[in-house]
């Protein structure tokens, strides 16, 4: 099979696993499930920018999608960007896998793409990091590139590198993929290249007045879970274990799991003699290193020792809290288990004698993944839905938008979290933030469980100080949100005096008395001069990648000859 | 060699249909699944009359 046909039959499997799972949820409308929330237009506001006085957590991707919403509605964004990290994940594996053969290309795409790592953050509605998770084989694949000095490598990084980090840990994730496997020779390289893409959150992150540290009590909160009867570091190991067990596939409780996990990584480990051979010794020890620093992260907390050092640097070092629900970690621990799986199972077919036997181990294997997380499949077997918006959102946002008064706007009951009949009363964050065109504050104070995680919101301690709206005027309140149909009881006398300007069966907005004191935010200047860097770099490469570079030096190396 | 590796496979293999189908089984047999009684504890079940907040997860 020639190489075009190869790459179409790749990308076609890619797009089916796609489809396969996002295919119930490709209608109009939103899924918003537990942090994943995307509105029709989301407004380019301070805190999308990391201006505002929340951690910068979703920095710099609430401005991206702004700027994606401001010319394509969002709900299209959303399942485009849904749809592209399952197939940019399987057909990227299936490009990095060093073989000749077809099926085991096939057999790296589902099984780097199918997994409970992917499924649980889709459940969770992490996207950056399903987009870090899907751009991570673009990455090994340009710092394998970088290392061999092939020309324009860096580029190809750089725009590898890009939508990786898109939030904090996708930029570290992404960062230590590429300084790992290009090597100490490129340390130079890939180390400019991280802090050049990293800037837009670091820099936001650098100037924030209220500090970053978190709260400890997040550490046990969001430490790795055990899903069956193995360990939690089990689990990890066979790519899940999550904290929440509300979006753990059911699957993945199921007794067998524990021995399917164990049976997968004996087989991974296996197939990384040959990744050794192929690539070299250097390359695919630092795949493996990175995968097991993964999983020493993921798992840390629930170790000896783990969580009473964790408990301390969440106090004491700041941008600790970034080791807070460290299972994301263990998506570096993904793509050497994937490889090594399909190259393991390509040495194993090499030995069968028939080609039909050949084949039924190529095709099972390639179906592994699916057959033990089936319910990934479908939206997760109806777990993810599209729903749409109840008018008065955009009822709320007109009246919002046509009116300039100053001040800020509270969203109640006070609760990070809502559940609406309307989206079938699943957990999902309060989507005012994104939904309406003026900075909001919400209560991010996190319930685990009967358990309560600070929020580090510093301007929220105002507001739940408040006891009239007159002092949420002098916190800088110029409208109070109340979102109906969702737990959480309201202050009346945060009410009394404000005056109602629109009320609908969801939503009601009202005025808060006098002039809200609106203080001064930092100069947006280093904030918007990073992302310019940022953004500088990314066309940069991009001009290298396209521009015809060897056909115009080979016409003016050929022009100045005949001179 | 290809006859233990056919083994190791099939077992391999068996185990995860296993997985899968029980898993299926178990899932589909549920008759609190069923649409008509889902819609009953919808009815009965509404959980904006009883918790003071939205819990993000449950460990």
């Amino acid at each position: 099979m020639d190489a075009r046909r190869e790459r179409l039959v790749l990308a076609a499997v890619s797009a089916g696993l796609a489809l396969l799972v996002f295919l119930p949820v490709l209608g109009r409308g939103f899924v918003l499930s537990y942090d994943m929330v995307f509105a029709q237009r989301q407004s380019l506001i301070p805190d999308a920018l990391g201006l505002g006085s929340a951690l910068p957590r979703s920095v710099p991707a609430d401005a991206v999608i702004a700027l994606a919403t401001a010319v394509v509605p969002g709900d299209i964004v959303q399942k485009i960007i849904l749809l592209l990290s399952l197939f940019v994940a399987a057909y990227g594996a299936a490009r990095l896998v060093p073989t000749e053969q077809l099926g085991t290309r096939i057999v790296a795409a589902t099984g780097y793409a199918w997994t409970a790592y992917f499924a649980e953050r889709l459940f969770i509605g992490h996207w950056p990091l399903l987009l870090t998770y899907a751009c991570l084989p673009w990455i090994v694949r340009a710092a394998l590139s970088l290392r061999r000095n092939e020309p324009r490598a860096l580029a190809r990084l750089v725009l590898a590198c890009a939508p990786a980090m898109l939030t904090p840990p996708g930029g570290v994730l992404a960062a230590l993929t590429a300084i790992a496997l290009a090597g100490p020779r490129k340390l130079g390289h890939t180390l400019g290249l991280a802090v050049v893409l990293t800037l837009p959150w670091l820099v936001p992150t650098l100037l924030h007045d209220g500090g970053t540290l978190s709260d400890p009590a997040g550490v046990a909160a969001f430490s790795a879970r055990a899903e069956s009867w193995g360990p939690a570091i089990l689990s990890v190991l066979g790519l899940g274990g999550i904290w929440n067990g509300d979006v753990v596939p059911g699957s993945r409780g199921a007794p067998m799991a524990p021995v399917l996990i164990l049976v997968t990584v004996a087989v991974a480990l296996a197939g990384l003699r040959p990744l050794a051979r192929k690539w070299g010794t250097p390359p695919a020890r630092a795949l493996l290193l990175l995968g097991v620093l993964g999983v020493v992260l993921a798992a840390l907390a629930t170790l000896p020792f783990g969580e009473p050092v964790l408990s301390w640097a969440m106090g004491h070092v700041p941008g600790a809290g970034l080791l807070r629900d460290a299972q994301k970690w263990v998506a570096w621990w993904a793509l050497p288990v994937a490889l090594g799986f399909a190259l393991a199972v390509e040495a194993a077919a090499a030995r069968l004698r028939t080609g039909a036997a050949r084949g039924a181990l190529v095709a099972a294997a390639a179906l592994f993944p699916l057959l033990t997380t089936p319910d990934l499949a479908w939206g997760g077997w109806g777990r993810l839905e599209a729903v749409r918006y109840p008018d008065d959102w955009n009822a709320v946002h007109r009246v919002l938008a046509e009116d300039d008064r100053p001040g800020d706007v509270v969203a109640l009951p006070l609760s990070t979290f809502r559940s609406f009949a309307w989206n079938d009363h699943r957990t999902q964050l309060d989507p005012a933030p994104r939904a309406l065109p003026e900075t909001v504050l919400v209560d991010d104070t996190l319930r685990v469980g009967g358990e309560e995680i600070g929020g580090e919101d510093s301007r929220m301690d105002r507001v739940r100080a408040a006891e009239s709206p007159e002092d949420l005027a002098a916190a800088g309140i110029g409208w109070i949100l109340v979102e109906h149909g969702t737990p959480g009881r309201v202050d009346p006398r945060l009410l009394t005096g404000a005056k109602p300007v629109w009320s609908g069966d969801w939503l009601t907005l009202y005025r808060t008395p006098g002039e809200p004191a609106v203080t001064r935010t930092r100069s947006p200047v280093p904030v918007v001069l990073a992302n310019g860097v940022a953004l500088v770099t990314i066309a940069a490469a991009l001009l290298c990648l396209k521009l015809p570079v060897r056909t115009l030096s080979r016409r003016r190396n050929s022009l100045s000859r005949k001179e | 060699m290809g006859t233990l590796i056919g083994a190791a496979a099939a077992v391999i293999i068996g185990l995860a249909t296993a997985a899968g189908g029980s898993y299926a089984l178990t899932n589909t047999a549920d008759p609190d699944a069923a649409p008509q009684v889902q819609a009953k504890i919808k009815e009965q079940f509404n959980p904006n009359s009883s918790p003071e907040h939205v819990i993000y997860g449950n460990r």
